[in-house]
């Protein structure tokens, strides 16, 4: 009977339909859900200019965590952030690339302006100090460890910093809207950059 | 095997001639110094670093080498190939001109941490395969290398392998962040969004 087929695959059918809406916007990367608020990161810029992240209302910010000693990752990381710069073109200006230090002790302002600018003059690079520096890692749930001086403890000998390596990506409204692995590439961001920036 | 006692060589004593076994010692003993001189492998590293190409002698080849100098810090990689399908060897430690000291380290991506983990004992170079030092793994840390400023051009590696001894390499000086990471499988251009 009619009332039986309806009854028996109408609800399969709605809930399909329901899934298909929530599927717009598609982003590439791990979305937040709820979408809220974003924490505020204060610290100073590379060139001794106080920064807040809130102060950048209107533009999406991509805020990444690092450190200048680290031989590896880092400068990889900054330089997918210049090939996303380069495909955005004048859209660059509406999005703000935000790199923290997360070690103060060496990353002084003059060791973050030695590094930072030679990628791109545009990017900020923050030194936090250790207290604001705790209260971010809590706020953005990173996870940020201290390795032994290789040359024995209080020795001023090469240390290096374990960090959360994701991506965070907050839209023009100061939202945490999407996150992405330390591995993504600048070509699985940009659609997602894209998006934020259309809205 | 016979209960025989060890009359192995004939006695050759035929109305008193003694030339035929002396013939047949002599060649045995031949026999049996060529086989002691060419059957053994060269074991001294020592051996190995004083010979005009170690690689070759070694079953290493050393390709791809380059560098990225950063103030404060370096990172190089490299790949490591073992021809040799029966000998392993190890990548001990590291010297270079450009930095005070060379670590081996490797990059690991602990579910969106990223760690640094120490090598203080070298790399195993397996028979027959290849190790690659690359961006997001192992990779060559140099420690306050000099201003990269100062010089251009290679960058000198002393590697010191524990059977190949030592092979000096030349890595190319790249700008920070030029090569893709290891995760990345395509080429891509920054004139190319999405692609």
């Amino acid at each position: 009977m009619m009332s039986g087929f309806v009854s028996r695959y109408g609800w399969a059918f709605l809930g399909l339909w329901l899934l298909g809406c929530q599927a717009a916007p598609s982003f590439n990367g791990q979305v937040v859900e709820p979408a809220a608020a974003a924490p505020e990161l204060a610290g100073t810029n590379w060139d001794g200019a106080p920064f807040k992240l809130s102060e950048l209302q209107g533009k999406v910010r991509i805020v990444f965590f690092g450190y200048t000693y680290c031989p590896d990752i880092c400068p990889f990381t900054l330089a997918k952030m210049k090939q996303i710069y380069a495909a955005l073109g004048d859209r660059a200006d509406d999005v703000a690339m935000v790199f923290v230090s997360v070690d103060p002790h060496r990353d002084s302002l003059e060791k973050l302006a030695s590094y930072v600018p030679s990628f791109d003059r545009r990017f900020f690079g923050l030194r936090l100090e250790f207290d604001e520096l705790d209260q971010v890692s809590e706020a953005f749930d990173l996870t940020v460890q201290y390795g032994q001086p290789k040359d024995g403890p209080g020795t001023d000998s090469f240390y290096y910093v374990d960090h959360t390596g994701t991506f965070f990506l907050i839209d023009r409204e100061g939202r945490l809207r999407v996150t992405f692995p330390p591995n993504a590439t600048a070509e699985q961001m940009l659609p997602d950059i894209e998006l934020l920036l259309a809205r | 095997m016979s209960g025989k006692g060890g009359r192995i060589v004939k006695k050759a004593w035929i109305g008193g001639r003694t030339v035929a076994s002396a013939l047949v010692a002599t060649l045995l003993l031949g026999l049996v110094a060529a086989l002691t001189a060419c059957g053994v492998p060269p074991t001294g590293s020592q051996e190995a670093a004083k010979t005009a190409d170690p690689e070759a002698a070694s079953g290493l080849e050393v390709h791809g080498a380059w560098v990225q100098l950063m103030p404060g810090t370096g990172g190089a990689y490299l790949t490591i190939v073992n021809h040799d399908a029966t000998a392993g060897d190890r990548l001990l430690r590291v010297e270079s001109d450009v930095a005070g000291a060379v670590e081996i380290h490797e990059t690991r991506d602990d579910g969106g941490v990223l760690r640094m983990i120490a090598h203080p004992d070298g790399v195993e170079i397996p028979p027959g395969e290849t190790v690659e030092l690359r961006p997001g793994g192992l990779h060559l840390m140099l420690i306050e290398p000099k201003p990269p400023g100062d010089e251009a051009g290679a960058v000198g590696l002393r590697l010191y392998f524990e059977r190949a001894g030592r092979i000096d390499i030349d890595a190319e000086r790249r700008s920070p962040g030029q090569e893709p990471a290891s995760h990345e499988h395509h080429h891509h251009s920054a004139e190319e969004p999405g692609s």
